[in-house]
């Protein structure tokens, strides 16, 4: 499998073909550009770039070079022979593909609002009321996950500590919640958001099936090769500080938070001690990984969309109805 | 629509929210720090205009459940019904695009009733329900072959759209109905109870599909034919009765079960409005294609 990027725009102007997001802007030139206007558009229907290369006139070295260039730049993910990577080359295509989708998730309309301080009040609170939910459900799809012993200790005490170290930190989230002025009973009996449910539902869901699949989910929570240092954890809160400043307690839970995971390396890939156990990986497994990457950042996009459409005012940031037998009706 | 003087809304909406949790008017007004004349007189007015009742029951019988039910069925139904999809449906300006995909995706949802209906079979201990679900599930499990058969008349391969897997959204729904199945069996019983809700009405139905025939079938496919069939089978396995079959026998139901019954399939409903508006917003921006290998979810190019 081999995808562009689906963030990106190509433009063909002739003598120069363009290929560009919002962060980088690649121009092809000459034969490069000849290349991309003939392998490109071969790119939605290819199963892997073995496809690709009968459609073009170049080499299959030509293409390996255009596309892991994309590739490195974030721009594209190549999943063909998968399953001729060795162990230490599938934890860092793991990486690549993990990092490609998060890319996609905060390139989406709201989490590009949110992180350039463009957000509104209900919707900087809202997102910290349904987070403080996804936090919350560890309980269940940790819990659920974690639950098992269909593996070597060596390989489940690390899953087994990782569910531990996570458990109970919903305490933070509210915390920072409640000392931004909203009522504890308001938060901890809420529903949450539909969209919050259809994520933690699906980690859930991903938490019954094999170690593997559950392991994918947090290769795309933790996506980055070493945990994020003191100062750029600090610097990125203080930028959010500085814009909503009304949830500045919210933020400094954040930063706590993010503390304690960088402190318990907690950006190590969980998923690679079960990769080296269960070496070689069938075919079957490694697309089934990949799979579950790509489909938890579709339910993290799911996530951040349901934030602006029900927190549009104060209202519904400080109510939210419950129905009950007696006064369903009345719940819209 | 009510209107309200003499209260500040943030207060009265405090006030609601401590109804709601069964509070006294003296701890209400001790809570939202008012007046307790003022805190009752609000109460009052909101029980004068049948916004609120003092006469909660502590049980329910099962039913009287069963009626309450079917009551929120009919506004429910309403809601689901009144979304921008169906409406698009039924007045022909949807795109060929989103009738696609409307179809894809309930294919998905029929062909799921096999992800949820045996879990909720395994899920429940009551055996008088389980064999209620399991004489259901029986009937049930393979109707996805009528949404097969409406896909292939419409040149799209079910093994393409096995393939490309459900939307996130087509997935939140089985997923809900799934944790619903795991919490509590009647609360299974109830959101399955909404879906076959709409099935009673097979006049209504027929009349919708043969409008989407209308709109939408110009190259003459007859894709709705299948669609037509299933609800004739529907008709006569008579689904729209198996909640009332489920709760009308069961002599007591807690006011809390009963609320949270209520509160999991309202839940259920927000979910099948997100699904709706899910395929709305795939299916315009990205039509589905016979060759494509992987589903894009919401991609959002630079300018």
């Amino acid at each position: 499998m081999l995808l562009l990027h689906p963030d990106c725009s190509i433009k063909d102007e002739g003598e120069r073909f363009i290929i560009e997001d919002r962060v980088i802007k690649l121009t092809y030139t000459g034969e490069s550009a000849t290349l991309c206007r003939q392998a490109l558009p071969l790119l939605p229907s290819a199963r892997d770039i073995d496809d690709i290369v009968g459609g073009t006139s170049y080499s299959m070295a030509s293409l390996k070079q255009l596309v892991a260039g994309l590739e490195s730049e974030g721009l594209a993910l190549d999943l063909s022979h998968v399953e001729e990577l060795d162990d230490n080359l599938l934890i860092e295509k793991i990486r690549t593909a993990s990092r490609f989708w998060n890319q996609h998730i905060m390139g989406q309309v709201f989490p590009s609002r949110l992180f350039e301080g463009h957000a509104t009040r209900p919707e900087v609170l809202g997102w910290g009321i349904e987070f403080y939910f996804f936090i919350r459900a560890a309980n269940e799809y940790m819990a659920r996950g974690v639950a098992r012993d269909d593996a070597p200790t060596e390989v489940l005490a690390e899953v087994w500590k990782h569910y531990v170290e996570e458990s109970g930190h919903e305490e933070i989230f509210l915390t920072g919640l409640l000392g931004c002025g909203l009522r504890r009973q308001e938060i901890v009996d809420r529903m949450p958001l539909p969209s919050t449910m259809a994520l933690t539902n699906f980690l859930y869901e991903k938490a019954c099936s094999t170690i593997f699949d559950y392991l994918s989910v947090f290769a795309l929570m933790q996506p980055l090769a070493t945990p994020p240092s003191r100062s750029d954890i600090s610097q990125r809160y203080d930028a959010l500080r500085s814009w909503y400043p009304f949830a500045s307690p919210l933020f400094n839970a954040f930063e706590q938070h993010d503390t304690i995971d960088a402190d318990l390396a907690h950006a190590k890939l969980a998923i690679a001690p079960a990769i080296i156990w269960r070496s070689p990986a069938s075919k079957h497994e490694r697309l089934a990984i990949f799979q579950t990457i790509r489909e938890t950042a579709e339910h993290f996009i799911l996530f951040f969309e349901g934030i602006p459409r029900y927190y549009k005012n104060e209202r519904f940031l400080n109510y939210r109805q419950r129905p009950t037998a007696i006064n369903a009706s009345f719940v819209s | 629509m009510f209107r309200f003087d003499g209260i500040p809304g943030p207060q009265a909406a405090e006030i609601i929210r401590h109804i709601n949790s069964g509070s006294t008017v003296e701890q209400i007004s001790n809570a939202v720090q008012a007046d307790r004349t003022i805190v009752d007189a609000f109460i009052r007015s909101l029980i004068d205009q049948g916004l609120a009742t003092e006469a909660e029951p502590e049980v329910y019988t099962g039913a009287q459940f069963t009626a309450t039910l079917r009551s929120f069925y009919d506004q429910w139904n309403d809601q689901l019904f009144s979304h921008s999809l169906w409406q698009s449906l039924s007045l022909g300006t949807a795109s060929r695009s989103i009738v696609d995909g409307w179809l894809i995706e309930t294919y998905h949802f029929i062909r799921g009733a096999n992800a949820r209906l045996p879990y909720a079979i395994a899920h429940t201990a009551d055996p008088r329900v389980r064999n209620i679900f399991a004489h259901h599930y029986r009937e049930e499990y393979d109707h996805y072959g009528f949404f097969a058969e409406a896909l292939v008349r419409r040149q799209i391969s079910p093994e393409h759209v096995e393939q490309l897997g459900p939307l996130v959204g087509t997935r939140a729904v089985i997923n809900w109905t799934r944790r619903c199945a795991r919490t509590d069996s009647l609360a299974y019983a109830a959101c399955s109870g909404l879906l076959e809700s709409t099935g009673t009405d097979s006049a209504r139905a027929r009349a919708f599909y043969r409008t989407v025939a209308t709109n939408f079938d110009a190259d003459q496919t007859n894709f709705i034919d299948p669609l037509m069939k299933h609800i004739d089978l529907d008709e006569g396995f008579e689904h729209g009765n198996v909640m009332a079959d489920i709760f009308n026998p069961i002599p007591q139901l807690s006011a809390q079960r009963a609320n949270m019954i209520v509160q999991m399939t309202y839940q259920f409903v927000e979910t099948l409005m997100q699904w709706f508006s899910d395929i709305e917003i795939h299916y315009f921006r990205f039509p589905h294609q016979s060759k494509r290998t992987v589903r894009i979810y919401r991609s959002n190019p630079a300018d």
